[in-house]
């Protein structure tokens, strides 16, 4: 039985309603950014406060539920996103966001993000990737460039980095975006569009550590001599320059952005409207063995399951 | 074989297959002449069990012999309203089990040996954050990958202690098929009550063999599931100390603070305190909850001579045989009782005061002796009532016990004592 809520009053969701504790972050940090774009992206968008659900994993950037008054889950170390798959296929009344870091999201949790992709679990996941172990103090993470000199490395990394966004465009992810911590504009533009997507989205957002990856995303920052250069997408207005903008739909498009040499280029890579959500699959078996048994209620089901014991 | 297994299975289990073609049984046709008894096996009941509890939600990874609870529940809980879910791996299905839990719902993960030690980081959170999960081992013989498709009960260290820091939670194990519907109703009220996690001690034997028993009752035992959204009034801290808390479920209005739910130590209401002094309350509040479930349970029931000579303790599946080694002693003029653990970690009080009504105390159950000659129950006896009384006949061959082993395993236990 589901005690529902009756219809909320209309009260204005603010930055101020949605501030908890203050961040334990070090000064500078990227993710005070991403934190601050992710308010706002509330705000503009008035979610219901109460169906606002963080979850979150183990790194710096997975404290994230701890500085967001809502209903939130710090959980463990590369687990978030099982986690908020059954919170999300359970509750299809709620907005689920799930943050976390490299190390979280693409290392010791590396297999949930290819399943929860496949899957096209309705969420909205934002990585803060930094290149770098931050809150474990300064070990390979698995997108550390080779060479980069850390504890675990201190000649420098050897292994090739993961490439997040192909691996995310390999394994179903219905939207992908990549954005920079320093361009708050851009990031809650993407933000906004990942929320509103329904199925399994993705946001990367490179992140910068101050402390041991400085400078890590200068090269796409253009107040510190980088370029930011955004996907211009199709319009699909029939003009000859829209031949060479990005189609977001187009798979092999997406992979090709995805390779381009760091720092490569911002905005969504891949957006999949068709594929239908794992929810939406599970709802519809739900529906369906509902309507076989004409609703029967659990003491009828259970009762003609025991008789067939007899 | 008879679907509906023949009468002549005394005491509600059955024999070893080998054991049946040794036998001659005629099959008569027609139909049953009692129409509440059903007959099937332990995992199928157990899944039954949990929806009668009010499970709706879960996650699973296959492994023998666990997979059958999780294949019916796949299809079963759709027609109830619910779903489980095949998760990619064992630490997925107890953290997406764990997400169910938190959204509101009664929710169960499950696995066998080595799936369990898989989900243990998980298992460990659960205590923490104070989440209600309802965990199954169908127990197979290890270690490793081990024996999977052969009996064992020796995970029962694993069950109580198997996750990192103090972490308690709740240990129940079926005694018979009939009781891995009970069992499953058991742990629901309990994970509820006591918002903790509740792992359910089931075995190959038990999994796979079928028994025929009394219908359940539905009218008496069905729970049906509830989510309570009504906008809250009060800011109840979710971590309250000096009472027994449920989360209140997202998409649940708050006045003012909302909750978080975690796995670091921390406050009242969910923020990170490595304070010395809360984390002593918090440790405590966690294990209150486990001293007030024992205080709630009742002594256990001794079955044939309420006191004398030998007093066979036992836990899961070896119930039938024990209880037939009591009867053929008996019969043989030897005073012998049992008894039988269904509640585990918590005990119910009261086993030392049984146990001095003997001259002899054995814990029969299938798991090594040891390094000190106790089995797993035995050591955890003797270390709650600090008494060496409690010794052990333990086997560890794949093989359900044989009423004889147990018989040669009382006369040595004598001889030597």
């Amino acid at each position: 039985m589901v005690t529902a809520a009756p219809a909320p009053a209309e009260e204005k969701l603010t930055k101020k309603a949605l501030t908890a504790d203050h961040p334990t972050w070090c000064p500078g940090c990227g993710d005070f950014a991403v934190l601050a774009a992710f308010y706002k992206t509330l705000e503009n968008l008035q979610i219901p406060h109460e169906k606002i659900v963080t979850i979150a994993g183990i790194g710096c950037s997975s404290r994230f539920p701890y500085f967001v008054n809502s209903h939130g889950v710090h959980f463990i170390h590369g687990r978030a996103l099982p986690f908020a798959t059954g919170v999300s296929l359970s509750r299809p009344d709620l907005h689920v966001f799930a943050f976390g870091g490299d190390g979280d999201g693409y290392s010791i949790g590396g297999n949930h993000l290819n399943h929860a992709a496949r899957k096209n679990v309705n969420l909205t996941y934002v990585v803060m990737d930094n290149f770098v172990y931050g809150l474990t103090k300064k070990q390979t993470s698995p997108t550390s460039p080779i060479g980069y000199k850390s504890k675990t490395d201190p000649t420098g990394a050897v292994d090739q980095p993961i490439n997040p966004m192909r691996q995310l465009i390999a394994s179903g992810a219905t939207f992908i975006a990549r954005t920079h911590a320093t361009q708050i504009k851009h990031m809650m533009e993407v933000y906004e569009r990942a929320v509103n997507h329904n199925g399994f989205a993705v946001v990367e957002v490179l992140s910068e550590c101050v402390i041991f990856f400085k400078g890590a995303f200068d090269a796409g920052n253009p107040r510190k001599g980088g370029a930011f250069e955004v996907i211009e997408e199709k319009k699909w207005d029939g003009t000859p320059e829209d031949e060479d903008r990005h189609d977001v739909t187009d798979e092999a498009a997406a992979y090709a952005v995805a390779g381009l040499p760091f720092p490569g280029k911002f905005g969504v890579f891949y957006e999949n409207k068709e594929r239908p959500t794992k929810n939406a699959l599970e709802q519809k078996w739900i529906d369906d063995s509902r309507a076989k048994s004409k609703g029967a209620g659990a003491k009828e089901l259970l009762a003609a399951r025991f008789d067939l014991m007899k | 074989m008879p679907r509906q297994c023949n009468d002549g299975l005394r005491h509600d289990y059955a024999y070893q297959v080998a054991d049946i073609f040794g036998k001659e049984f005629q099959v008569q046709h027609g139909k049953s002449q009692d129409t509440h008894r059903i007959a099937t096996d332990g995992n199928t009941i157990m899944a039954y069990g949990l929806i009668a509890a009010g499970v709706r939600y879960g996650s699973g990874y296959p492994i023998t012999p666990w997979s059958p609870i999780m294949e019916i529940l796949r299809s079963e809980l759709p027609k109830y309203g619910g779903m489980f879910i095949q998760a990619e791996d064992e630490l997925a299905a107890v953290s997406m089990a764990l997400g169910f839990a938190y959204a509101g719902h009664l929710s169960i993960t499950g696995s066998s040996g080595p799936g369990l030690s898989l989900k243990m980081e998980a298992l460990s959170y659960a205590t923490m954050a104070e989440i209600p999960l309802i965990v199954i081992n169908v127990q197979r013989g290890g270690p490793s990958t081990g024996l999977p498709t052969s009996v064992e009960q020796s995970d029962l260290m694993q069950a109580i202690y198997g996750s990192h820091g103090d972490c308690p939670r709740v240990v129940l194990a079926p005694k018979n098929v009939e009781d891995c519907f009970y069992i499953a109703l058991e742990a629901g009220r309990i994970a509820k009550k006591y918002s903790v996690p509740v792992i359910i001690l089931s075995d190959q034997a038990i999994s796979s063999r079928i028994e025929a028993f009394r219908e359940p009752v539905l009218d008496e035992c069905l729970t049906e599931p509830e989510l309570d959204l009504t906008p809250r009034t009060e800011s109840t801290p979710p971590y309250q100390l000096g009472s027994i808390t449920q989360h209140v479920p997202p998409g649940a209005k708050m006045p003012e603070k909302y909750p978080v739910v975690t796995g670091l130590e921390h406050d009242e209401w969910g923020h990170p305190s490595a304070n010395p002094v809360q984390h002593q309350k918090m440790n405590a509040r966690r294990r209150e909850k486990l001293k007030m479930l024992a205080d709630e349970l009742q002594p256990p029931t001794v079955y044939g001579d309420e006191s004398g000579e030998v007093l066979l303790i036992g836990w899961g599946s070896t119930y039938g045989p024990i209880r037939e080694a009591v009867d053929r002693s008996r019969a043989a003029g030897r005073q012998m009782g049992q008894v039988h653990l269904r509640h585990i970690h918590p005990m119910p009080p009261g086993i030392d005061e049984i146990a001095e009504r003997y001259q002899h105390v054995f814990v029969v159950e299938m798991n090594d002796e040891g390094l000190y000659g106790c089995g797993q129950l035995a050591t955890l006896l003797r270390a709650r009532y600090g008494s060496a009384k409690f010794q052990s006949i333990c086997k560890t061959d794949g093989l359900t016990f044989r009423i004889r082993e147990i018989l040669a395993g009382v006369e040595s236990g004598i001889q030597n004592a």
